[in-house]
């Protein structure tokens, strides 16, 4: 038994070094097919969105939902587009280590929906012609994001602040981004793959709106109009399926 | 060759895409916690009135102090020997003299304090003078008008107040309601208690009720589940639609509507009859495109006597809150 094991394992292993030595980079093996992939992943802020003192906006790892499809046109080449969900989640300890309220209710995260073009490139791998193609992928990403700050309201004593109730509203903002992901798709007999990849949002800085209606201890309403402003860069990890069209 | 220029061009408009759209030149900025430290007390005003022309004298101390917050105390020190903690104190003084009253106000973050003399009581008697002033309820002098009347006469400790319509009162304070338009003469008499006394008399203005009614502007606050609808409100008196506001979103939030321009078609009830029950409705509705009738978000009724009752304010303040959901409120500002 031990043997047939043994065996089975050697051919295996002998099948797959000759399908290695067999693949090649055939760049043009997914010229014009189209490529739908969806996936999900985590999300990891960047440092000043993350940073939960002085100018940061205590924002805490997440997670992403994404949709693309890509058309590929020529030697891998290829342009589409994509819908990105963002979420990164809220760091209410330290935001309220700040503002040191009485009392607080906080709803929602930093919510971000991207909507953008691809630039794609790829160098597919093909080991088996038909049955399983390994493909380096690169995304070049640019568009527009929605970002939105959490539903923040806040209690203070009248003997500590002058305001006894703060509330934060997010207000609308669009903003243009550029990123990027690149990683390993695995196809599988040329029509279902599963991938892996590397999601960078690049550094830049954006503004996000909200409102502010604060009250005082007589009933004064104070309204204003702020805005954070910061890099609003993020990495993560993506995971997911992808579907070929037209091989 | 006409891909690859294709892809070309494509390459090309989404950097332009992706570089135009960020260029902001706004200033690094984090949060504002909207800290600050809490006001101080201010004392800002005291009045004292001498409430009889001979020994023993009573005298009504009021005091109006701003930032009342926390536990507010006060001390008054008569300068007879006698003190008081209560915040609108009565003293009376036994004997003629030049008294030096103080009063020192505190809570946990400050005090203020503040002296004045009471010179009047260094003479033997005090002239009887009968003074009053009035202001009108809600800051209208519609038809019917409630009017507070303040009373600040020195020397008199009993009053007689005749309005002009009938009416009298012996309050040291009183209100009255003046039910139609027209001129009131009202008079003030004020007597001390060896009979000497002092009369008063001002001209009180009350107009007919208001013929139309202007919105000046809705604030709306709607709970997170319309956070994403077009929201617009339409008017109706007596169940004519007069007009409807432009159609907002949260992204205004609160929502707010004001004349002109985000009425249309009409913000002004006109010839309203307050002394009927006229029906004034808001329908907040939401927007579901141009074919799909509008959702019912909130219905709210505000009849012409309610109005009236309540003397025309110009604020009416959550007049319908839709209970069981967040951040709920409307306010309506009217005109008249």
């Amino acid at each position: 038994m031990k043997n047939l094991i043994k065996a089975s394992v050697i051919g295996l292993l002998l099948l797959l070094r000759v399908q290695l030595v067999l693949a090649q980079p055939d760049i043009r093996y997914l010229d014009n097919t189209g490529v739908f992939k969806m996936g999900g992943g985590t999300l990891t802020p960047g440092q000043d969105f993350s940073k939960s003192s002085g100018n940061g906006l205590h924002a805490k790892p997440g997670h992403q939902v994404n949709f693309a499809f890509n058309y590929i046109i020529s030697h891998g080449i290829g342009i589409g587009a994509h819908l990105d969900v963002n979420r990164f989640r809220f760091n209410e300890q330290s935001f309220l280590m700040q503002t040191n309220p009485t009392n607080y209710r906080i709803l929602g995260k930093f919510a971000s929906t991207k909507l953008g073009l691809n630039l794609v490139a790829n160098v597919p791998i093909v080991i088996h012609q038909k049955h399983f193609t390994v493909n380096l992928f690169g995304e070049f990403q640019a568009g527009l994001r929605g970002m939105k700050i959490p539903s923040i309201d806040l209690r203070f004593s009248e003997l500590e602040n002058k305001f006894v109730e703060v509330n934060y509203r997010s207000r609308n903002n669009t903003m243009g981004y550029l990123g990027g992901n690149a990683g390993i798709q695995l196809l599988f007999s040329n029509k279902i793959g599963c991938y892996a990849a590397y999601h960078l949002t690049l550094r830049s800085r954006h503004s996000i709106k909200y409102s502010v209606r604060a009250f005082d201890a007589s009933g004064q309403l104070y309204e204003d109009e702020n805005y954070l402003n910061n890099y609003l860069d993020a990495t993560g990890l993506q995971f997911g399926v992808f579907f070929v069209f037209g091989k | 060759m006409s891909r690859l220029r294709f892809t070309c061009t494509t390459l090309v408009m989404v950097l332009v895409v992706g570089l135009l759209v960020q260029c902001r030149k706004d200033p690094i900025k984090g949060w504002t916690y909207y800290h600050a430290p809490p006001p101080p007390l201010k004392i800002v005003r005291t009045t004292s009135l001498i409430k009889n022309c001979t020994a023993p004298y009573p005298v009504s101390f009021t005091q109006q102090t701003e930032n009342l917050i926390g536990n507010v105390r006060y001390f008054w020190d008569f300068g007879d020997g006698n003190t008081s903690t209560d915040r609108n104190p009565n003293h009376i003084y036994a004997t003629p003299g030049n008294y030096r009253v103080k009063l020192l106000v505190m809570n946990e973050i400050s005090s203020d304090s503040t002296m004045f003399s009471l010179s009047e009581l260094a003479n033997s008697s005090i002239p009887v003078n009968a003074v009053f002033g009035f202001t009108h309820f809600n800051n209208n002098n519609f038809a019917p008008n409630k009017v507070l009347f303040s009373n600040t006469s020195t020397g008199a400790n009993q009053f007689y107040w005749y309005f002009g319509d009938g009416g009298e009162s012996n309050n040291d304070n009183p209100e009255h309601v003046f039910q139609n338009a027209g001129s009131y003469n009202v008079r003030l008499r004020g007597t001390c208690t060896n009979g000497t006394f002092n009369e008063t008399v001002r001209q009180v203005f009350v107009n007919p009720a208001p013929r139309r009614v202007v919105i000046d502007s809705i604030n709306l606050m709607l709970p997170r589940a319309f956070q994403s609808n077009r929201i617009y409100i339409e008017m109706y008196h007596n169940s004519i639609l007069i007009g409807r506001t432009a159609i907002l979103s949260r992204g205004s939030y609160p929502i707010k509507f004001r004349r002109p321009n985000d009425f249309l078609g009409g913000y002004i009830f006109d010839f309203v009859q307050f002394s009927g029950n006229e029906v004034f409705k808001f329908l907040v509705l939401r927007d579901n495109g141009a074919d799909i009738p509008p959702d019912l978000v909130s219905e709210i009724l505000l009849s012409s006597s309610f109005i009236q009752s309540r003397f025309y304010p110009r604020q009416y303040f959550q007049i319908e809150p839709i209970p069981f959901r967040e951040d709920t409120f409307i306010d309506l500002y009217l005109d008249y």
